[in-house]
């Protein structure tokens, strides 16, 4: 179950930060900021609403994901390719979350990775 | 015997000091080549929010995640109050990339000192990595990583 929701956050984070910087032009750092935002303060107001699991670590894929949807639509003109890279955030997160923990820009270069390995499937 | 020994330092002290005048100069004229005002704004930005960042979090005990947010977001207000300056609109890209290297946890940063370094590197990574990947995400984290990771090996390597 806890695995579904971190995927769930993943996803819909990549996507909602996409469709706010790009769609409602919002720009990247404010769609990804906020959406961080409104995650930590969620999170910090009500930590007894979920899990400690879900709590410690849900911040960090929505932030990590939202990074994701930090892309252009210039760059990435398929919507899918967010949502998949989205959901692999997600997977790489659970299985490497430990692994950086406490280095800055951890969540950044999972987003990174998550985006290019999509992108490199895309068929030109 | 002693002036003349006075003369010889002051024969090759001469030399010494032309040379380094124009080494100077040099170093300066291409400094101001690679690194534009611009540039010095950027790097000057993200270690400000490095250090910041690492500040919320350590200090008002909100998180990193919050505390790298609220940056962002107050940075991303900073071109509002002037629409047609370029300037301001360099502000939060490289504040938010900054905020990437403050969220660094204290048992890996070890005080201000690390995260100034740390936001430095990721400031001058920004600035050299300017033209490429542009429009993808995760290109921020990934410099703020690269910046946090290089002064911790320094640091591994040399204490």
């Amino acid at each position: 179950m806890d695995i579904a929701i971190f995927i769930l956050a993943g996803f819909l984070s990549a996507l909602i930060t996409f469709i706010l910087n790009n769609h409602l032009k919002l720009g990247a750092v404010t769609a990804s900021a906020g959406i961080s935002v409104l995650a930590g303060l969620w999170f910090h107001f009500f930590p007894e609403l979920l899990n400690p699991q879900l709590t410690r670590n849900l911040p960090f894929v929505i932030m990590g994901a939202s990074f994701i949807g930090m892309a252009s639509v210039k760059v990435i003109p398929r919507i899918r390719i967010i949502f998949i890279a989205g959901i692999l955030f997600s997977g790489i997160y659970l299985a490497t979350g430990s692994f950086f923990e406490g280095f800055g820009g951890s969540l950044g270069t999972t987003a990174a990775i998550s985006l290019y390995a999509v992108h490199a499937l895309k068929k030109n | 015997m002693d002036n003349r020994e006075n003369l010889n330092l002051y024969l090759i002290l001469l030399p010494v000091s032309v040379l380094l005048v124009f080494f100077y100069l040099n170093i300066r004229n291409s400094y101001e080549k690679i690194f534009k005002k611009r540039d010095l704004i950027s790097i000057s930005v993200s270690t400000y929010g490095a250090l910041l960042t690492y500040f919320f979090n350590l200090k008002l005990n909100i998180g990193v995640v919050l505390a790298a947010g609220i940056i962002g977001l107050l940075g991303s207000i900073i071109p509002l109050l002037n629409k047609n300056s370029e300037i301001l609109k360099l502000i939060p890209p490289a504040l938010y990339c900054g905020a990437f290297a403050g969220m660094t946890a204290p048992f890996v940063a070890n005080g201000y000192l690390f995260i100034f370094f740390a936001g430095l590197a990721t400031g001058i990574l920004y600035v050299m990595a300017k033209n490429i990947l542009n429009g993808y995400g995760g290109k921020l984290g990934s410099i703020a990583f690269g910046g946090v990771s290089i002064v911790y090996s320094i640091l591994y390597l040399f204490t």
